[in-house]
């Protein structure tokens, strides 16, 4: 096989979230042999070295051009099994002229003029958890675009307060790996240390991963183990029953490898930049201060920038629950409920003093009359709400006159709200927790909601603000679990109860919304054009410098005319502020919200559709079930009147 | 129990109906008040537009001293709009005032240091402001209406409708000259 075609693996340094750039690159990889398009974006973002394609050098090359000559940094590596495998160190001697670290074998000195790669990996999986949360909360937070990786700090002290481990791979004067050393926390006799050792293993390890830091900067410190999209480098989860440490071990010693080889090989360079740097003076062998380093590069990459612009999507903090004052109007539901439940139960079902009363009320007719009462309120309540869904006019946002409205559009955050189970961006979520009772049934043990966050609706000529406190939500998007089960599974922490379960309703942002509700001025403190003029006019008046402006016959006394003159100046300055504000506010300032109706007759709905007939239509269908009831009610109640009074 | 029975269970139908029918009658005054409310509320904008002119001739004023004639017919509709008896004299007078403000806006592009002025800016952009939330409103209206008149036409509220003398309303239909198209004419040299 000749060195052409044998087999390579084109790696790409990723980046952190999604460009126009990234996009132009897209478009020129696409049709490529080897580039399937969904897969080259995967793996374009993220962290750390990625695969893109695997083939031969030569189908290779030409994409790896387009990406360098795009600015991507890529490596272009022979397919090769590792030649050196980490030997676990037993200790070490720190001293001023540096480190020595013991094999079971052998003594490798780690000087100033040595050369190094340094691998810090976590065995267990949980930080590419963590890393998942941070991208995820970074995209829910600050939008997709603007995503922000996880820092190489905060990466370093979540490897370390997992399963650490460090590779340290020393090489030759030509960058080949020619010893290499594995330090596992607990595993080596940290005495060496002196003063710097500490009672903590994983501190130890810093230690060491500090002293090499300080004596020798190495040429790669990766920290990518797990992150990394690399051939064979996947980490198994730490689960019970499973070699998953041995596993991997053997991973991270791939990923080290691999690691070593880009250093050694270098990132690729287009053919015709590499041919006129042959065609150049050779350049005077580079010393070791003057190699432009990985590291370094990484490290001007890493430097402290000034701070990003807000972020278009960077959203506030939700307000904080507020403590309920007295009893909902759902909640008085339930309780009216259970107390005509307990009620019925008490009548039919006991067999104490009650039953006796119970026969009677079924005897007269009494009962199923009441049933049938019930019955038709309900379905005329649904009646009415299908009626009142379909007489309402739907009103734009920009023009939303006060009183009950009806609107149409899209739900948007006002605040960062994510959904607590789903952890999806929601306008709405309400969360129900169920355990199971002794006869295996589902029983309500808790409900909460985000009720008092309020949110945005938006439709094509603007948005308004929608309190959901107190309205009939029908969010449409459901996902139930059991207690310790998450949808993302991200974290296995705590076992999964079966006998306790979650379901969660939310309406996701973006979703099409139906509103029906009382529209009232957002009552932010605001001052009249005539207060602030009075205001004005008052530190006016205090001010003797300010006066003498309008003193034009100069005897010092401002008279009728020129207080008038005065007062013309200052209402015009204000007309003219005031204007200005309302062009730079009229965007931002919610002038309207929307809340639950004061009279308790008129419903707040808040309904995930896009079709208001399919609402009615539901309410329709809803009231037919308690008619038919009625009539039934109605013809028990009839029977058994007739049979009372012997009517027959 | 033969006869008691139906004659209870019609009964019951006969409740029924007379809560549906009262609910369609509920419905229907809703819907009329629905459409007095919408109209209303369009009153509400055009007060408000009336308002803002006095401002917008004042800012003119200064910029404009060639363009009198169209400041005047500006000032002379709202005056007209002010005095106006009746519905349809109203709407006509607001009409009015529309076709005049859009002259003077085509006019103020003449003036590029008018146009720039923040006053001016901040009060044509309220009064365009007022003007689309106007034509929204206008078919709020509309809407109304057609709802209202759909619903008494309907079966079964059209039995009510007829009982308690709901008669339909009319939309509000724009004039004709403004239903027609605008001619454009380029003037070669």
């Amino acid at each position: 096989m000749t060195a052409s075609n044998h087999p390579h693996l084109l790696i790409v340094e990723s980046v952190a979230a999604g460009s126009r750039e990234l996009d132009a690159l897209i478009a020129d990889l696409a049709g490529r042999p080897g580039f399937d398009l969904y897969r080259t974006r995967q793996r374009l973002i993220g962290r750390g070295p990625n695969l893109i394609s695997e083939g031969s050098a030569e189908l290779l090359r030409p994409a790896a051009d387009i990406l360098v000559r795009r600015g991507w940094r890529c490596w272009l590596l022979p397919v090769e099994a590792p030649r050196l495998v980490p030997t676990r160190l037993r200790s070490l001697q720190l001293d001023k002229t540096g480190l020595t670290l013991f094999t079971a074998e052998k003594q490798l000195p780690v000087q100033s003029d040595s050369r190094l790669v340094a691998v810090l990996g976590d065995l267990s999986g949980t930080v590419i958890d963590k890393a998942l949360k941070h991208l995820m909360a970074q995209k829910v937070y600050n939008g997709v675009d603007r995503a922000r990786p996880i820092s190489d700090d905060a990466l370093r002290q979540a490897i370390l307060l997992a399963r650490p481990v460090l590779d340290l791979y020393l090489l030759d004067e030509d960058d080949e790996p020619c010893n290499a050393l594995r330090l596992l926390p607990g595993r080596f006799d940290p005495r060496g240390l002196g003063e710097t050792m500490s009672p903590s293993a994983a501190r130890n390890l810093q230690v060491v991963l500090e002293q090499v830091g300080r004596i020798v900067e190495p040429r790669i410190l990766s920290l990518d183990f797990g992150l990394a999209v690399l051939p064979g480098c996947q980490v198994e989860k730490a689960t019970e029953g499973v070699h998953w440490e041995r596993l991997n071990l053997n991973s991270f010693s791939r990923f080290g490898w691999l690691i070593c080889r880009m250093q050694a090989y270098g990132s690729h360079r287009p053919v015709d930049a590499a041919e006129s740097s042959r065609s150049r003076p050779t350049p005077p062998p580079m010393q070791p201060p003057a190699v432009v380093t990985l590291l370094e590069e990484i490290r001007e990459e890493s430097a402290p920038q000034p701070p990003p612009p807000e972020p278009r999507g960077g959203l506030p903090q939700p307000p904080a629950c507020p403590r309920s004052q007295g009893l909902s109007r759902p909640q008085w539901w339930s309780i009216g409920s259970g107390l005509l439940g307990l009620g019925v139960f008490l009548l039919l079902g006991n067999p104490g003093p009650l039953r006796p009363v119970a026969g009677h009320a079924i005897r007269t007719g009494l009962l199923p009359a009441v049933l049938a009462g019930i019955c038709l309120w309900w379905g005329f309540h649904f009646l009415r709400l299908k009626r009142r869904v379909e007489n309402t006019p739907t009103s734009k946002t920009r023009s939303l006159a006060l009183g009950l409205v009806e609107v149409h559009g899209r739900a948007r955050r006002k605040y960062a709200l994510v959904s607590p189970m789903s952890q999806q961006p929601c306008v709405y979520y309400r969360l129900r927790r169920f355990r199971r009772d002794r006869n295996n049934r589902w029983k309500l043990s808790s409900s909460s909601d985000s009720g008092h966050v309020p949110f945005y609706l938006e439709d094509d000529t603007g948005r308004v603000l929608v309190d959901p406190a107190r309205a009939s939500v029908r969010p449409r998007s459901r996902q139930e679990g059991f207690s310790g089960q998450q949808i993302l599974m991200l974290e296995r922490s705590s076992p999964v109860d079966r006998n306790q379960k979650w379901v969660e309703e939310i309406i996701a942002e973006g979703r099409w919304l139906y509103v029906l509700g009382h529209a009232t001025e957002n009552r932010t403190p605001r001052t009249s054009l005539r207060e602030r003029l009075v205001e004005a006019l008052r530190e006016l008046k205090a001010d003797p410098a300010a006066m003498r402006q309008y003193d034009q016959n100069g005897d010092g006394q401002i008279c009728e005319q020129e207080w008038s003159a005065a007062r013309k100046q200052v209402e015009e300055k204000l007309l003219r502020q005031s204007l200005k504000q309302h062009n730079t506010a009229a965007g931002t300032r919610d002038r309207v919200v929307i809340v639950h109706p004061k009279q308790r007759s008129l419903p707040f709905i808040i309904a995930e559709t896009a079709s208001e007939a399919h609402l009615t239509r539901s309410y329709g269908l809803y009231s037919l079930p308690f008619f038919v009831m009625a009539l039934f009610a109605v013809a028990w109640a009839l029977v058994m009147l007739v049979k009372y009074f012997g009517l027959n | 129990m033969a006869i008691w029975i139906p004659l209870g269970i019609m009964l019951f139908v006969l409740l029924v109906v007379v809560i549906y029918a009262t609910t369609i009658y509920n419905g229907l005054v809703n819907l009329k008040n629905n459409i007095e409310k919408s109209w209303s509320n369009i009153d509400v904008l055009l007060k408000q537009r009336f308002d803002e002119l006095p401002k917008l001739i004042k800012v003119c004023e200064g910029y404009m001293q060639h363009e009198q004639k169209t400041l005047e017919a500006v000032i002379k509709a709202r005056s007209i709009v002010q005095n106006a008896q009746g519905e349809q004299d109203s709407l006509q007078a607001q009409n009015l005032l529309t076709d005049t403000l859009r002259s003077l806006f085509m006019v103020v592009e003449r003036y590029p240091d008018l146009k720039a002025d923040s006053a001016f800016l901040g009060l044509s952009q309220r009064i365009s402001e007022l003007e689309d939330m106007i034509a929204d409103r206008r078919e709020y209206y509309n809407d109304s209406v057609t709802i209202y008149n759909i619903r008494i036409e309907q079966f079964p509220d059209v039995f009510v409708a007829r009982l308690c003398n709901f008669t339909d309303r009319p939309l509000w239909r724009i004039d004709a000259a403004h239903r027609q198209d605008v001619t454009v004419t380029f003037q070669h040299t």
